[in-house]
């Protein structure tokens, strides 16, 4: 499903003294089949963006075309239902949204509200536990029972029940150590590749970006500020610096490298394989010299 | 949503109103609902609105943002109205409509009242507008404060109510994140069969009754951290100061009361 | 050698109705200004050792020393008074309604009188660098400056440590970094004692000495440069190695002969440099 912001402006508690634009001039287009990041400072718009992505929020002005549907500020589906189906969205903290007995029972609830009959949300369910990296036991289990990485597994299972077509994440590592944050990513990254999902990903961890993303959106202050690929993105440093962000570890490497040897290197060095690489090369071009 | 309610809501500003001390204003008020029983002629309604009137004048908030927030409860004033013109037979018939006839005294009553109930929500409005809840809860403590030789937790109950009224926007924000949360796993919050509508209640609260106990037990921990250990040898940051001004307004206040009794029938 | 400030004896733990011990058998000292950070996976018991450090839990084994005197009843709430602690949830800790009210908040508690509060709240919120924000409520607060708001509640009592219990971890990099930079300021102009608990490797990479905990016990403590070459070990208990080091070792085992025992990227430039200068 391709996505297209056109000119989107959101504006919370618009008309009334309390008024505050969060997003303003916002044109993204978003191909099917593509890994998004979104980054950008505390309060840049990054959330708000999101929840224009299933009809949770509407613009103020502007347009929000997803696949077929259209949204605007004063036209919406009927049925907002399909488009929710569609698109599946995994809050900051989703723990926090798990309340049914079972574990198994809260999996199923999304696709039983969605008209999937119950042996079939069932049957997802037992599928979905092990690809959360869950062992199916656990299915039986009160989800307040579980530890707090285990929650978060259980409440990206229900998401992921739906079966939705997009996936949107917001910032779905925060609070866990890091093994468990490197599995989540990678189970992620797993999964979009698998069921070819549309991925949009908010982060704070330009590793991440850089890492999984074919594209990254740079919020600021309410507004696109850049768009391109992770290359793209993380070519300038001082600029990114400017509006509070940080380039991945590796590509500071590769500028520090670059200073100090006085050499140019070509590879992007978006991932610790690729800079292992390009330093590698860097040391045998100087035997050949020897 | 909140915003055509501003009864409970604060309006910042710096008139005399708002400056005046919260102990003084919660008397005044409290006074002023128990007078407004004394009126029964016009004499007398019209000094009590005399004087709420230049109460919320005084206060420099906008009149039409006053008026504004007034105006949800408008339908139970016209009820209130309406139900005494009805209702009442005293005096001449002024005016009749098949059967039901409107005495003189009904037209009185239904205004008296109607009137009265506005000047109650007006006057109490006007306390929260100008008055921050911190500065209502140490206004309460403070004047409560005798009954606490009557073993009375007046502490306790004040730091509760502060804690509450800390916790309404992050509750509020919450119950959103939570609302939409299940939004999008197909909840729909606005309609559907009654069964459909129980669970989506369910799945909301459940999530907002464990997160408020989470969030209460790690209040408490942070509190006990902090050497919070109940109001034995705690001194207060918060302090009150009475002013010659509060003493006006006070003495107002008897005066206004004075003059119903005089001028009362 | 001076006398620890802090000193953990063989410290167990279990939380009531488990079977399991969240902490076992833990031993630690503290030196006064020194920065040390506690790391390990989730639920290996961080928390819990933070907790009893200012007697929330008590230890049902072994004895925990501050400032020379044993934790008890009796001196507790001494050492509430001397040792702040910052949560991880910037929420849930603000107790006040305003910024002042809040960093009040502990001075009331320890009955400091309100001429003597008026002067420390201001002191405290210049320390963190709040003084426009001392009549906001915290809704119109970001975590991080919530976070510092709790640092400065906590400064105002004048505390000889400050614990951090993974206070940064729900906060964005900027406000990360702020805390941060706040937190060094004072342990490095006041001596001021941090234990810092938290899972972000390259923060525990500038601490003097790091202690990592494993399934609530201890299982490494040392300078960073002597738990950074314990290497894969480290990432099989679920943590991670600084940028510089899985780098490093990544080279190494590509064939470049680098030395171990940095951790930032400026120094693995410098070694970087310094081979190929060679050849
Ligand atoms: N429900 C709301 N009502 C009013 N204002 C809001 C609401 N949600 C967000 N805002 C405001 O909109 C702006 C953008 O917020 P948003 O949550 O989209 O930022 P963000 O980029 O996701 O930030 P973060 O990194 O902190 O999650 C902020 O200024 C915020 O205060
Ligand atoms: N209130 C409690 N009741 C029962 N068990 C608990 C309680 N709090 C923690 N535990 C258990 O004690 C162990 C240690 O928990 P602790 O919170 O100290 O870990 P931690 O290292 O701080 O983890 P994290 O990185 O997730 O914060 C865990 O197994 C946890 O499940
Ligand atoms: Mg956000
Ligand atoms: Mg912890």
């Amino acid at each position: 499903m391709d996505i297209v912001f056109e000119k989107v402006e959101h504006v919370y508690n618009a008309r009334s003294p309390l008024a505050r634009r969060a997003l303003y001039d916002v044109n993204v287009a978003i191909r099917s089949g593509a890994y998004v990041a979104v980054v950008g400072h505390t309060g840049s718009g990054k959330s708000t963006l999101l929840q224009h992505l299933n009809g949770l929020l509407q613009p103020t002005s502007g347009a929000v075309k997803i696949g077929e549907e259209t949204i605007t500020s004063n036209k919406r589906p009927k049925q907002l239902k399909p488009l929710r189906k569609k698109v599946g969205v995994v809050f900051q903290f989703p723990e926090h949204q798990l309340f049914e007995e079972t574990v198994e029972k809260d999996i199923c609830f999304g696709p039983l509200n969605f008209g999937v009959p119950e042996d079939e949300a069932k049957r997802k369910a037992r599928e979905l536990i092990k690809l959360v990296g869950l062992s199916e036991d656990v299915l039986a289990k009160s989800p307040f029972d579980l530890s707090g990485g285990q929650m978060r597994r259980v409440a990206i299972a229900g998401v992921l029940a739906l079966e939705p077509e997009v996936l949107v994440l917001d910032e779905p590592t925060a609070g866990l150590d890091p093994r468990g944050r490197k599995e989540m990513m990678e189970m992620f990254y797993h999964l979009h590749r698998e069921k070819q999902l549309t991925t949009v990903l908010v982060t704070h961890s330009m590793e991440d970006a850089a890492r999984y993303a074919d594209e990254i959106v740079v919020m600021h202050e309410g507004t696109v500020w850049g768009h391109g690929t992770p290359e793209e993105m993380f070519r300038d440093a001082d600029k990114l610096a400017a509006i509070g962000l940080s380039v991945p570890e590796t590509v500071k490497l590769k500028q520090q490298l670059e200073k100090r040897f006085g050499v140019v290197i070509p590879s992007p060095c978006l991932t610790l394989e690729q800079t292992a690489e390009a330093i590698q090369q860097l040391f045998s071009k100087v035997s050949v010299h020897d | 949503m909140t915003n055509h309610l501003i009864i409970g809501q604060y309006v910042p500003g710096h008139s005399v109103i708002h400056r005046l001390d919260p102990r003084a204003k919660l008397l005044i008020v409290f006074a002023y609902v128990l007078i407004v029983f004394l009126a029964n002629n016009a004499a007398t309604y019209a000094l009590l609105s005399l004087f709420a009137l230049a109460f919320a004048a005084l206060s420099r908030i906008p009149f039409s943002f006053i008026a504004r927030g007034l105006k949800p409860i408008l339908w139970v004033v016209l009820f209130t109205l309406l139900l005494h013109l009805f209702m009442t037979k005293e005096g001449d018939v002024i005016y009749q409509i098949g059967a039901l006839s409107v005495y003189e005294g009904g037209i009185k009553q239904g205004i008296f009242i109607s009137l009265r109930f506005l000047l109650l929500v007006l006057m109490t409005t006007m306390l929260t507008l100008t008055t921050t809840p911190i500065e209502v809860t140490d206004g309460v403590e403070s004047l409560l404060g005798p009954l606490k030789k009557m073993r009375v937790p007046v502490h306790e109950l004040a730091l509760m109510m502060a804690i509450s009224l800390r916790f309404i926007p992050t509750l509020m924000e919450e119950t959103e994140k939570i609302m939409k949360a299940q939004a999008a796993r197909g909840v729909d919050f606005s309609g559907g069969r009654f069964s459909e509508r129980m669970k989506a209640i369910v799945s909301l609260l459940v999530p907002l009754f464990i997160s408020s106990f989470k969030r209460a037990d790690e209040l408490a921990t942070a509190m006990e951290a902090r050497g919070y250990r109940g109001g034995e040898g705690r001194t207060k940051f918060r302090q009150l100061a009475w002013k010659p001004v509060d003493t006006v307004f006070l003495a107002a206040v008897a005066l206004l009361a004075a003059l119903l009794c005089l001028l009362r029938s | 050698m001076a006398e620890p400030i802090l000193s953990i004896e063989g410290v167990s733990f279990r939380y009531p109705n488990q079977s399991d011990y969240a902490v076992q058998n833990v031993s630690f000292t503290a030196e006064r200004g020194e920065w040390l950070a506690i790391v390990g996976h989730n639920g290996s018991g961080k928390s819990t050792i933070a907790r009893m450090l200012i007697g929330l839990l008590r230890p049902e084994r072994g004895a925990i020393r501050l400032f020379g005197r044993l934790l008890n009843d009796a001196t507790v709430w001494e050492v509430r008074r001397r040792v702040g602690l910052v949560f991880q949830n910037p929420d849930n800790q603000f107790v006040g309604a305003t910024v002042e009210d809040d960093i009040a908040f502990a001075l009331e508690n320890n009955g400091i009188p309100r001429s003597e509060m008026v002067e420390r709240i201001r002191e405290a919120i210049r320390q963190v660098h709040m003084e426009p924000f001392l009549h906001y409520e915290p809704h119109r607060l970001s975590g991080g400056q919530k976070q510092r708001v709790a640092i400065a509640g906590i400064l105002a009592l004048r505390p000889d440590m400050i614990i951090l219990d993974e206070a940064t971890s729900m906060l964005d990099p900027r406000g990360r970094e702020e805390v941060l930079e706040t937190v060094r300021r004072l342990n490095r102009q006041q001596r001021i004692t941090v234990l810092s608990i938290t899972h972000d490797l390259e923060e525990a990479a500038k601490a003097d000495r790091l202690i990592v905990m494993n399934k609530g016990e201890v299982m490494a403590e040392g300078t960073p440069e002597q738990i950074f070459r314990l290497g894969s070990k480290l990432e099989r208990i679920g943590l991670d190695l600084p940028f510089a080091v899985k780098m490093g070792s990544r080279l190494r085992e590509q064939g470049i002969p680098l030395r171990a025992g940095y951790f930032t990227t400026e120094e693995l430039v410098e070694e970087l440099w310094t081979l190929y200068s060679k050849k």
